[in-house]
């Protein structure tokens, strides 16, 4: 009986033993074949990165020697694409977790300086013995970190160094894996931390001073918890601040309450700034029904909420709907002038006209910003410098952040190409072309 | 019958004015301009949905705000798709959830985070304490805790 089950099950039992052998091998091929194909995404990553850094060193080596308008423009507009290409290289490769972020924001900040003055009239504006001396500086650094990924190309190439270990090493953090190049980009980064900050020009600067400065303009009390829940019900319009719960957030650039306020219909959470008690934004959770409301009621209703705040005298600028929230954009407006860094958000729920969500970080943080000068222009001289092709619907003053970072008055001209709608800021002193805008429409609803 | 044929007609030309009338979203010229295309929100959407899917609405929007701050951030890629398949910037994206389906509340919270909503105060990192596997995104400094997701810069 038993060898008669044996006979029968030991040739059964080999077959199935070799079919796994044989499904384990080509299973094993397979998952192989898949991890050298992601292995050869990051080498190509890798190298193209030293590559880039290769062109971008002959590049900016070359352009010190530069003496024409048109030379500069050329050499300058390559640097710029050549910190893309490297910044490009570098997001593809598993860094999200190594510090290599100094060295990313050196090259980010090389691209907006080339370009600022690869794009500059030169003939008019060429460049400064200032700006000749931060780019030879900027270039010794540049030299630096592409002869530091030089030696670590060499050692990758030497050691057969395979980046699918680095990130298995990132996510362990095993401290016994080869880190070499881990360590080596640690050490580039160390690098560039030790850096004296360059002179970026205007540009840079005004946008790292701005980021700086935005939040220490914020003026009046330190609030308490208390207070902070007692505004978030003004806000709402609600009688009591019970079932508020509160929490501070001390770190960030600048201090918040948290407040949230459990309903029937779901939670609604803000944030209050902890000097001067502003509300930075506002979210009601609810789902909101049927639509009920057309625009113009919708819109008299923020109007009423605005009002009931003490923010007054706000224009509409844009509008989106989705799912039957009105979001209405609006921005301050002083004497006749769109105030465009005193923006703010109010989202109207069109089943019943509540305000579901509001944010006014920018309207908050930029309520110091007043309208200096006075046009010199007239509305007509400063519409001769729109192009001729666009097709002009409406104009006004607004006060805008120009391209450079400073504040800027100008003349906005609203105006329509082949159905295309665009938003054209002359400055009203001097009619330069400050920023244009193209409207995109984004069809939210078929998202 | 001709009323039935009335009908359609009128929803059809309704349907294009609702079309032309609303959506119109612009920047304003304070901030960069955020125009977004339809697939760079379908994308934001399914990394919420597949990040954050069991999180309170306001952590979902601020996961989407997270991924709008990259965009702005110098030591992130300048497109959607950069940041979020960047490697190992998100779980999700490495363990294939991005590729589920998002429902209509993810979707909600990137829109309420493109309006321009940010409960992070400018956050670029986030992780959970729970199942975090790296050290050094404790070192970050951190800002503030929304659901089980702690925000950081």
């Amino acid at each position: 009986m038993y060898r008669k089950i044996s006979a029968f099950l030991f040739p059964v039992t080999l077959l199935a033993l070799v079919a796994t052998g044989i499904w384990g091998y080509y299973e094993s091929q397979d998952k192989d074949s898949i991890l050298i194909k992601a292995e050869n995404q990051y080498q190509r990553a890798f190298h193209e990165l030293n590559d880039h850094m290769d062109q971008l060193d002959a590049e900016m080596g070359k352009s010190l020697a530069i003496n024409s308008a048109k030379q500069t423009t050329t050499s300058m507009t390559n640097v710029w694409r050549l910190t893309y290409a490297a910044q490009n290289d570098i997001g593809q490769l598993p860094m999200t977790l190594m510090p290599f972020h100094k060295a990313e924001e050196f090259l980010s900040d090389l691209g907006t300086f080339s370009y600022k003055i690869g794009v500059r009239d030169l003939h008019v504006n060429p460049m400064s013995a200032n700006e000749w001396k931060s780019l030879q500086s900027l270039y010794n650094h540049q030299k630096e970190i592409r002869s530091n990924l030089h030696q670590l190309q060499s050692k990758v190439l030497d050691k057969n160094l395979r980046w699918m270990d680095v990130e298995l090493a990132l996510a362990s953090e095993d401290k016994k894996m080869d880190n070499t190049i881990i360590d080596g980009f640690h050490k580039v980064n160390k690098m560039v931390e030790q850096y004296p900050e360059a002179d970026w020009g205007p540009t840079v600067n005004n946008l790292k001073v701005r980021q700086k400065e935005k939040y220490s303009h914020l003026k009046g009390k330190t609030i308490t918890p208390e207070e902070a829940k007692r505004e978030v019900s003004r806000l709402l319009n609600r009688p009591t601040t019970k079932n508020m719960s509160v929490v501070l957030n001390k770190k960030g650039d600048y201090q918040t309450y948290s407040v949230r306020y459990p309903l029937k219909s779901g939670d609604v959470y803000t944030d209050v700034t902890r000097i001067g008690g502003k509300v930075v934004w506002m979210i009601d959770e609810r789902a909101v029904g049927k639509r009920k409301l057309n625009y113009e009621q919708a819109e008299a209703g923020a109007r009423r909420f605005l009002t009931r705040l003490g923010y007054p005298n706000m224009s509409v600028i844009s509008y989106n709907q989705t799912d039957n929230v009105l979001s209405l954009n609006y921005v301050h407006r002083e004497d006749e002038v769109l105030v465009y860094p005193q923006a703010l958000t109010v989202k109207v729920a069109l089943d019943n006209g509540n305000i579901v969500g509001m944010h006014a970080a920018e309207y908050v943080f930029n309520f110091h910003e007043t309208v200096k000068g006075k046009p010199k222009l007239s509305q007509a001289a400063a519409q001769k410098f729109v192009s001729p092709r666009l097709k002009i619907q409406k104009g006004n003053l607004a006060y805008i952040y120009g391209e450079d970072g400073n504040e800027a008055l100008c003349y906005e001209f609203l105006g329509t190409i082949n159905k295309e709608q665009y938003r054209v800021f002359i400055n009203a002193q001097n009619g330069n072309e400050e920023f244009i805008e193209k409207i995109t429409k984004a069809d939210i609803s078929q998202v | 019958m001709k009323k039935l044929v009335f009908l359609p007609l009128l929803f059809i030309i309704g349907v294009f004015l609702m079309v032309g009338s609303q959506s119109t979203y612009a920047g304003n010229a304070g901030k960069s301009s955020s125009g977004f295309s339809q697939n760079d929100i379908r994308l934001i959407a399914n990394a919420v949905f597949g990040e954050s899917r069991g999180e309170p609405y306001v952590g979902q929007i601020a996961v989407a705000a997270v991924i709008l701050n990259r965009l702005e951030d110098k030591r992130f890629p300048n497109t959607v798709s950069g940041v979020i398949f960047q490697p190992g910037a998100f779980t999700a994206v490495a363990d294939g959830q991005i590729y589920l389906t998002p429902n209509a509340k993810a979707k909600k919270a990137v829109m309420d985070a493109i309006d321009g909503t940010d409960p992070t105060g400018g956050c670029s990192y986030y992780f959970n304490p729970q199942t975090a596997t790296s050290k050094w995104i404790w070192s970050r400094p951190q800002v503030k805790k929304i659901g089980k997701h702690i925000f950081c810069r």
